[in-house]
């Protein structure tokens, strides 16, 4: 969107003061949550325009939308309100839409409304949490689509067997295949970027049990199995036996290996 | 949304704003709320496996009744009291036409045109909450400038945009032009 230009010192002041700092909620350090500063802008420069503009406006970031939409709360109807609303809604759809393609079709209204919902509650509540929203709403969203799938999976109970996957003919012994597994270039552990980028590379190659496994036990650090029923583990966070773990954490090493030798 | 699942929403919302699920982060909020260890660790689990899988031929979701948004608290006057003197006083401070702030006042006025930081600086002077001011100012306009004929209901007049209002109002120049800057 375009920035307009401030009209002088009053107007400069006025609009800073009235983009408060985000106050309601604390991380876990105790420090306070605070808008990206391209965020923080964009609201100040938003305050220079009526809100039917933004409303319009494709370009306005949704955390700048979300910002009007805590503080311009009527009391009764307000079309230009709701407008606001439903653009920063629609956005919200778009986005779990672009995540749930994998589960079934009957489940996708669910998720979709679910995560409206979780919004919309917030909204109503003024919750402490929306400083999250203001300041990374993207990342609040997928966590909010996240959950979301997985409430209506445990519903649905969508758990499938693991004992086909395995492949069991392939050699296992391949240094870099082992350093793939294990996140490590070199003997030393891959940065959390790397490590991203390893992952993105490596899941086309993996079942579904296959990857949990690996993530669970190498990336996440979870023991494969404890005697300790009350521990969460790869086994109980996968609903299968500590054998059936290694079985899955075997069969994704013979797939890199085979994926490696095949790049040969 | 139950009190326990919105708790467990929360410390996954923190988790990914905060850390990107770190597996470190991961521990630690597993550690700190170890009723919710399984849910943590199969959120990390799904963030990190997690791709984009596109259904975007889904049909539209029926429109959210957004009814539910307005505040709980009854719409009042925030101008209610003030003396014209005050009026005057504050449309000096916000550097507005007493003729415009009086238009306001009576809602005559589209909210949705009227710059947000007018909006906001009028309710930090009343003081008011800016919603509630927002929400007042989105009424109906006030009956008190209608043409009024007992045969028939008294009519209000239509509203006007901020802009129409800033071009009809005598002003300076300079004045004119840095509203009409901001209104359109």
């Amino acid at each position: 969107m375009a920035i307009l230009p401030m009209h002088g010192p009053s107007d400069t002041g006025v609009a800073a003061s009235l983009v408060r700092p985000l106050t309601r909620r604390r991380k876990k350090d105790g420090a306070l949550y605070v808008r990206p500063a391209e965020i923080e802008a964009e609201i100040a420069a938003a305050y220079m325009r009526p809100l039917a503009n933004l409303a319009q406006d494709s370009a306005t970031a949704s955390e700048c939308l979300l910002h009007f939409a805590r503080h311009f709360r009527p009391n009764g109807p307000s079309t230009s309100y709701d407008a606001i609303v439903n653009v920063l809604l629609d956005r919200v759809d778009r986005q779990v839409r672009g995540r749930i393609g994998g589960i079934p079709a009957h489940r996708r209204r669910d998720v979709r409304e679910r995560v409206r919902d979780e919004l919309l509650v917030r909204l109503v509540g003024g919750t402490d949490v929306l400083d999250i929203f203001e300041c990374r709403f993207a990342m609040a969203i997928r966590a909010l689509t996240i959950d979301a799938i997985r409430h209506f999976g445990r519903i649905d109970g969508a758990e499938v067997s693991a004992e086909g996957l395995v492949r069991p003919d392939s050699d296992d012994s391949a240094e870099d295949v082992m350093g793939a597994i294990l996140f490590k270039r070199d003997g030393v552990r891959m940065s959390e970027a790397e490590i991203k980028l390893e992952l993105t590379r490596l899941r086309p190659l993996l079942t579904e049990k296959q990857a949990k496994a690996m993530v669970s036990v190498h990336y996440l650090g979870l023991k494969e199995e404890s005697i300790d029923p009350d521990e969460v583990t790869a086994a109980t966070l996968m609903g299968i036996t500590g054998r059936m773990v290694r079985v899955h954490l075997k069969a994704a090493i013979d797939a890199i290996a085979k994926h490696m030798e095949s790049e040969l | 949304m139950t009190d326990r699942s919105e708790e467990l929403t929360n410390i996954l919302l923190e988790l990914a704003a905060d850390s990107d699920v770190s597996p470190e982060a991961v521990r630690l909020a597993m550690a700190e709320h170890p009723h919710h260890a399984m849910e943590i660790a199969a959120f990390a689990l799904e963030w990190h496996l997690d791709q984009e899988t596109d259904a975007r031929d889904d049909v539209p979701l029926p429109g959210a009744d957004l009814a539910r948004l307005w505040r709980d608290a009854a719409v009042c006057d925030p101008f209610e009291g003030k003396s014209p003197q005050e009026l005057k006083s504050l449309a000096q401070q916000l550097d507005l036409p007493i003729a415009i702030l009086r238009q306001i006042c009576r809602r005559m006025i589209d909210a949705a045109t009227i710059p947000l930081i007018l909006i906001g600086d009028i309710a930090r002077h009343l003081p008011v909450e800016t919603g509630a001011l927002f929400g007042y100012l989105e009424l109906e306009p006030s009956l008190a400038n209608t043409e009024y004929r007992s045969s028939q209901p008294p009519q209000a007049l239509a509203k006007i945009s901020f802009a129409t209002a800033v071009r009809i109002t005598p002003m300076s120049d300079e004045l004119r032009e840095k509203w009409l800057t901001l209104a359109e």
